[in-house]
């Protein structure tokens, strides 16, 4: 499917923290509670529209545990978002952040642009982590920030639509640099003929320039 | 009647026995090596009487005086003296005057071994479990020190003794260095069956957690001590340090089916720690064959690269791979293989054979590569998830059809490449995921990736035995290193001596070969194989049986029916600079192999090499391959096989036209537009030419023929 612009995410946060089911929920819409531990780093996609403009949305998501943090750094470099995720259940996950932050900031572009997901709001009643400590960490570094449930589905399309609308008014700004895909950013077929500066960027399609408007 | 024959049966056997233990120990008195015992003993259980001495030898401790010091003095003193207390109270049956001398040798042995070594005494050592079992060897102090202090430094990982190394001072939990032998347990587990290990790793369940009692006293903590004694005589034999994984790995993967189904973490670690203490003197010998049969020889040699890691005493080895480097094993995806295995493996040399995914972009791919590589573009993951899901299953059928063919290339175990390069590299570890998400057993990381394998192989300059395509002016590594570029140069110019003076007589055969590419490939097919295999990548052959149904090959427009002389042009013999020799380096038996092969035809000749010598060796033809057989240098009637080529892939057989004699088989396949793409080709000397050419051009004939008709 020819798509405008590809956005590189990478899902990052301690183990069991529900990574891949978010992935799962946004790309598949639905929720496996039982699944296999990610090995290294898995990979998803899903196409959304902002603006009347189709995106492609690829995202990698890693390893939690700690042995893998070099090989998820690589993969830092060329996304264009993150999505750092902790369960309001468990107080260290949350208690990690800092390290995950750093960790992100540090190998990853500059104009990157973080998601701060507070996940399994379903679990109110096992809740060790409050709303507006989320809220507040994220005001602190800049991040933008939801709670979500990869079970219930809420706020799932919002976390990863919303990181995507940032990306976009970035983009409109030009804050990114979209001809260097180090950025984590692709122009698509569909913008690269009507705007030929763009061009080098992107695929090579056949179906060019169908759905730009 | 009966009973008395079964009577009559066993004191047979025990005579039998009797007289290999006769000779162990006559054996064993002189001073014999390690070989000699091993191979007399040949498993059988070792009578106690002579175990110790059996031991000493294999240990290598035979002879050697330790003088034990009587200072007790430790700060744990009161430890060690309590702990063997309880040792000697608890779980000895002695009379109460032995119970007193072994008191006093333990706690000799553990004092002495504990200053010697400036490793501090804690319970959890496990060095009060390994000398309960050793007690039974009813040896004076002395040498059972020196067999206790064998043990612990070359089988028992050394961070069970190592001062403030154990545990992480910060955080309280076991240090990174303690935790290494456990994940190279778990890699090997990975390697073996992810599966299990990644159920394993879902519950968090790490090997640690059920495995610690076994490390550090090989088992002996849980069984008793009959079984602890067979086991350590057969754990010597064996001589391996790394045995302890491989039989802790038979002891988890037996159990895989009654683990999967629980769900309860602690239940199974409660199952998983308990497993040596089921073990009956019978198992051992079982138990140590499937750990050697099953996992230890399928496993990359790599590993012994991590000796000086995991153990104190370690066998120095002359060439030091990279992998020696490595301090931490947490952070590996999967099984590392050094470049020096990997080398080794194509020259034949290595214990096993491995089938090369190079990860690499494309252009950096087409710049060189190994000669062995099949090249897979993890782009397409990205970007074509679909075509990428061929291309897999493309490139596990080639991987299959080299195995059926027995190629060298070929093997089960996947070896994948990156570049070396970290902002590339994350598309070869997605690949390697993908992998062991689905469960592929056997997958390995070339360690350093490409640009290891490029310095390795330049430093050596052995550029033309291993890397195809190599443009030294393109190729990243060779950029990023100009004297080793110089290298390549130089070896590039003794490639194109060959091609002067060379005339050819093209074939009979080859408008045959269009019957035979197989009408019925379908597009996807031939898709297939441009996902995994670069249309322009050459040694395929290596991995492509003759029987091969993948992809266009015989197809040879240009040649003709008719004997013709063509000119060869410049470009072509390029093409084929890189020889992909058949080096089994095993010599067989010529007469023997005769039998077993039964050649059509079979002739001496002299093949000669690209700088001009020539080895005296054998032409032979079966139904539908070509062998070369080097004559052995030291044997009568022994050779090598240097080169085995399947029949249908010889395209050209020319001959020089002052020497007839000297006759070149070129072998190749369709590559793009029909055109036939070169891969390889052999020069020898025979004496009768022209018969010999006939009959190897008939025989390729009737081949063809049948392979048509079998495929209409």
């Amino acid at each position: 499917m020819s798509y405008a612009y590809l956005f590189k995410y990478i899902i990052i946060g301690d183990t069991g923290v529900g990574k891949s089911c978010l992935l799962l929920q946004f790309t598949d819409k639905r929720f496996q509670p039982v699944h296999d531990l990610t090995i290294g780093v898995e990979f998803g996609a899903r196409m959304i529209t902002i603006d009347n403009k189709q995106i492609k949305l690829q995202i990698w998501d890693t390893a939690g545990q700690e042995a893998f943090r070099s090989i998820t750094r690589s993969y830092y470099r060329g996304a264009a978002g993150a999505l750092l995720v902790y369960d309001i259940t468990r107080r260290e996950t949350f208690n990690h952040l800092t390290t995950w932050l750093e960790d992100a900031r540090q190998h990853s572009n500059s104009s990157m642009v973080i998601m701060l997901i507070g996940n399994k709001c379903d679990l109110d009643s096992r809740r060790e982590v409050k709303k507006e400590e989320g809220e507040a960490f994220a005001r602190e570094h800049g991040l933008i920030f939801m709670e979500t449930s990869a079970k219930t589905a809420a706020n799932v399309e919002e976390a990863f639509i919303n990181t995507a609308r940032e990306i976009y008014e970035k983009i409109q700004e030009g804050v990114f640099d979209i001809n260097n895909e180090a950025n984590g950013i692709k122009i698509g077929p569909q913008l690269s003929p009507t705007n030929p500066n763009l061009g080098s960027g992107g695929q090579s399609s056949s179906s060019g320039g169908s759905g730009c408007c | 009647m009966e009973e008395d024959h079964v009577e009559e049966s066993t004191t047979q056997e025990e005579a039998v026995d009797d007289k290999w233990i006769l000779e162990l120990e006559t054996a064993l008195l002189s001073s014999c090596d390690m070989n000699v015992i091993r191979k007399i003993s040949n498993q059988k259980l070792i009578p106690n009487s002579l175990r110790n001495e059996y031991w000493q030898v294999c240990l290598g401790i035979k002879g050697r005086v330790k003088v034990l010091e009587d200072i007790f003095d430790l700060p744990e003193q009161n430890q060690i003296r309590n702990d063997c207390n309880k040792l000697v109270d608890n779980r000895l049956d002695n009379s109460s005057s032995e119970k007193l001398s072994i008191l006093s040798d333990l706690e000799s042995i553990i004092t002495n071994f504990s200053r010697l070594y400036n490793c501090p005494y804690e319970s959890s050592n496990g060095w009060i479990e390994l000398l309960e079992k050793l007690i039974h060897l009813n040896v004076k102090r002395d040498e059972l020190f020196k067999v206790f202090e064998s043990i612990q430094l070359r089988y028992i990982s050394k961070y069970y003794n190592y001062r403030d190394h154990k545990v992480d001072q910060s955080s309280k939990s076991p240090s990174f260095q303690y935790l290494q032998p456990f994940h190279l347990l778990r890699l090997l587990l990975l390697y073996h069956d992810p599966e299990l290990c990644n159920f394993f790793d879902s519950l968090k369940l790490t090997p640690e957690s059920y495995t610690a009692t076994w490390f550090r006293s090989l088992f002996c903590f849980l069984c008793d001590h009959s079984v602890s004694l067979i086991l350590l005589d057969n754990y010597f034999t064996y001589a391996n340090p790394f045995l302890v994984f491989f039989l802790s790995l038979v002891m988890i993967v037996n159990l895989k089916e009654e683990l999967t189904v629980k769900t309860d973490r602690d239940e199974i670690i409660k199952t998983l720690s308990t497993i040596p203490s089921s073990l009956s003197d019978s198992d051992i010998k079982d138990m140590f064959f499937i750990a050697d049969q099953h996992f230890l020889s399928k496993t990359p040699s790599s590993i012994r690269d991590f000796e000086s890691l995991l153990f104190q005493v370690y066998q120095q080895t002359e060439v030091q791979s990279d992998l020696c480097q490595l301090s931490d094993l947490s952070s590996l995806l999967c099984l590392p293989i050094s470049v020096n295995e990997l080398i080794a493996s194509c020259e034949n040399e290595g214990n096993l054979h491995y089938f090369v995914v190079d990860c690499r972009p494309p252009d950096q791919y087409n710049n060189g590569h190994l000669s062995t590589a099949f090249h897979l573009d993890c782009s397409l993951m990205l970007n074509d998830p679909s075509a990428f899901s061929i291309a897999i299953q493309a490139l596990l059928q080639s991987q299959k059809q080299a195995i059926d063919a027995k190629s060298v290339a070929a093997g089960e175990h996947l070896c994948f490449m990156g570049s070396g390069r970290e902002e590339e590299d994350c598309y070869v570890h997605m690949v390697v995921s993908s992998f062991l998400q689905k469960h592929h057993r056997y997958v390995s990381l070339l360690y350093g990736g490409y640009e290891s394998l490029h310095r390795y192989i330049m430093e050596r300059q052995i550029e033309r035995h291993h890397l195809a395509d190599h443009c030294p002016k393109m190729c990243l590594s060779c950029k990023a290193n100009q004297s080793t570029m110089m290298n390549g140069k130089t070896t590039l110019g003794n490639e194109s001596k060959l091609s002067k003076d060379v005339d050819q007589i093209t074939s009979v055969f080859f408008q045959k070969f269009s019957k035979v590419v197989k009408p019925k490939i379908t597009e996807m097919k031939d898709k297939l194989v441009e996902y995994v295999a670069n249309p322009n990548q050459k040694p395929i052959v290596k991995h492509v049986s003759s029987m091969d149904k993948l992809g266009q090959r015989y197809k040879g427009n240009k040649f003709s029916l008719d004997d013709q002389f063509a000119d060869f042009d410049c470009d072509e013999e390029d093409e084929f600079g890189e020889e992909i020799k058949f080096d089994n380096r095993q010599e067989v038996n010529i007469e023997e192999w005769k039998k077993k092969m039964n050649p059509i035809g079979f002739f001496e000749c002299y093949e000669i090499i690209s700088d001009g010598t020539q080895i005296p060796g054998y032409l032979a033809m079966t139904e539908s391959n070509l062998f070369i057989l080097k004559e052995s240098k030291n044997r009568k009637d022994y050779g090598t096989i240097s080169v085995q080529r399947p029949l249908e892939m010889i395209v050209q057989i020319t001959s020089k036209r002052r020497h007839p004699e000297i006759i070149t088989f070129k072998y190749g396949h369709a590559g793009p537009d029909n055109e036939s793409v070169l891969i390889a080709k052999d020069s020898i000397f025979l004496q009768n030419p022209f018969d010999v050419t006939r009959m190897i051009k008939q025989q390729v004939v009737k081949l063809l023929d049948q392979n048509s008709s079998n495929t209409d």
